[in-house]
């Protein structure tokens, strides 16, 4: 098996696993308890927080506090780490070349670009995962309830609602194509024919996405109708809720005075 | 309402309906049919014969090119979907395009939250169906981590819950297993609805219908009758069915 094939098998596994979450989202933890109108807010403020300084010793709390939602939410830190680390990783890559310059005819290192490139890779680890963290504890259904409590453009939830629904359906329809290919592969291909039948696989790829998805949104159709109108629920205000109010507000606090001090 | 022949409701009236895909295919062509309310009607026919794009057409999810489709009465538009989509059923082919929602309770929820089914009623059909049809262990599952036998059975779940009136089941009972595919032919002799199936499985047509409307590879009706045309193999065999 070749490097672009066994990388696109990879990588569709990866975004496979990365929505199907029904393992976790159900446990009775801390952030599954919490009503999402809540959860929501809370950790989309907690997500901007770590993009408004460059400092490591403010970034480095919330290590800690994600620990804290990883343990509380009977979440495996084995199987949150295996979703998360390639996207700090990525991003480790694409930055890194900030910590090399030319100098004369050579290449000099940087030390503070190092620092930055670590800093940002770090800021995007908390980022994605907190996202992380609402996807594994959020039914689908919640977040896209919780959009419309929050009177978010219907627009803006279809699209959501239609990235979600086709994104299974683009992977698996890739997974489809390269299994197929590898079945049917009797010998080692050369470069260019590597690229020749990725390019093929690719176009037929889109051609399948295509038609497949416009049975989809026949099948929606003959279900009740194109737009995703999920049940709301009463608003939940109970002990834990009122925790995580006052945790996120004494956290956010915490940061600000600590950022302008 | 539409009544012709002065008893039975006609459930579906389609005159001269024809289809051409975007990209020139002849989906099918100038089909005439009348379905009365509760008749059990096999499509059968090759495939490519057209079985899929009539049930398409006569659900009203696809408008035909050329002709017209009556269903229950109402011409199907914007302002009648509601009401059609109330009162019909479409189970698809493949599962895998019928399926869409992260998990199987979800997908059970779909339809009743999109018809506005208040949240308590709907979860008290669920659980009876998904009892009655013993798929409560997989309701948290993602659909597409199921075997094409349990997905085919969550998608026929998801038509017939709300007991709609009109149900159409394009190929019910292709690849699945023995089980399943008895579970699936009982469903479809006890629903009191009225029951399109598009098939090209003969042995399955004696047990779940009550006429036949061959199709063949011309996109055209063959035969249009009882169930005596399973007995006709020269004619099966001009069809591409034998």
């Amino acid at each position: 098996m070749d490097l672009i094939d066994k990388s696109l098998k990879e990588a569709t596994n990866f975004f496979h696993n990365f929505f199907a979450t029904e393992k976790i989202v159900y446990r009775d933890g801390f952030l599954q308890k919490l009503d999402a109108r809540f959860k929501i807010p809370g950790m989309l403020v907690l997500l901007i927080l770590p993009l408004s300084t460059f400092d490591p010793l403010k970034l480095s709390p919330m290590f800690f506090l994600i620990a804290f939602f990883i343990l509380s939410s009977k979440i495996e830190p084995k199987l949150f780490l295996s979703r998360v680390w390639l996207f700090p990783l990525f991003s480790f890559i694409v930055v890194l070349p900030k910590a090399f310059f030319f100098e004369g005819w050579g290449i000099g290192f940087s030390e503070s670009g190092l620092i930055y490139a670590l800093i940002f890779s770090m800021r995007v680890f908390i980022a994605v995962s907190i996202l992380s963290l609402v996807i594994l504890t959020t039914p689908f259904s919640e977040i896209i309830s919780t959009l419309r409590f929050f009177r978010v453009p219907e627009s803006f939830i279809s699209v959501l609602v239609l990235t979600y629904r086709y994104i299974t359906l683009t992977f698996s329809e890739m997974l489809r194509i390269l299994l197929a290919r590898e079945s049917r592969r009797v010998k080692r291909l050369s470069f260019s024919e590597v690229w020749k039948n990725g390019g093929n696989a690719l176009g037929v790829l889109f051609i399948r996405i295509l038609e497949r998805s416009e049975r989809v949104y026949l099948s929606s159709l003959s279900r009740g109708g194109f737009r995703h109108k999920p049940y709301t629920f009463p608003l939940k205000f109970r002990p834990i809720e009122a925790f995580f109010i006052t945790f996120v507000s004494g956290f956010v606090w915490w940061f600000i005075w600590e950022v302008h001090v | 309402m539409v009544y012709l022949g002065g008893s039975r409701l006609k459930a579906i009236v389609a005159k001269d309906i024809s289809y051409t895909y975007p990209d020139g295919t002849v989906g099918i062509e100038k089909i005439s049919l009348q379905i009365e309310d509760g008749e059990r009607v096999v499509l059968l026919g090759p495939n490519g014969s057209g079985k899929s794009t009539l049930i398409m057409l006569l659900s009203g999810l696809i408008s035909p090119s050329t002709g017209d489709v009556e269903i229950l009465g109402y011409k199907p538009n914007k302002k009648n979907v509601e009401f059609l989509r109330r009162n019909i059923g479409v189970v698809f082919q493949n599962p895998d395009d019928f399926l869409f929602n992260p998990t199987v309770k979800e997908e059970l929820l779909y339809t009743p939250a999109q018809l506005g089914i208040p949240f308590d009623e709907a979860i008290e059909i669920a659980e009876k169906f998904a009892k009655k049809f013993e798929i409560e262990g997989i309701l948290e599952k993602p659909p597409f981590r199921l075997s094409g036998g349990e997905k085919k059975k969550i998608s026929i779940v998801c038509s017939i819950m709300l007991e709609p009136r009109i149900l159409f089941l394009d190929e019910p009972t292709a690849n699945v297993d023995g089980k399943t595919r008895r579970k699936i032919l009982g469903i479809i002799e006890k629903s009191k609805s009225t029951i399109i199936t598009a098939t090209h499985e003969l042995e399955i047509v004696p047990r779940i219908a009550e006429r036949i409307v061959l199709l063949g590879i011309d996109k055209k009706i063959k035969a249009d009758g009882g169930l005596e045309i399973l007995e006709n193999e020269k004619l099966l065999e001009e069809a591409g069915v034998v």
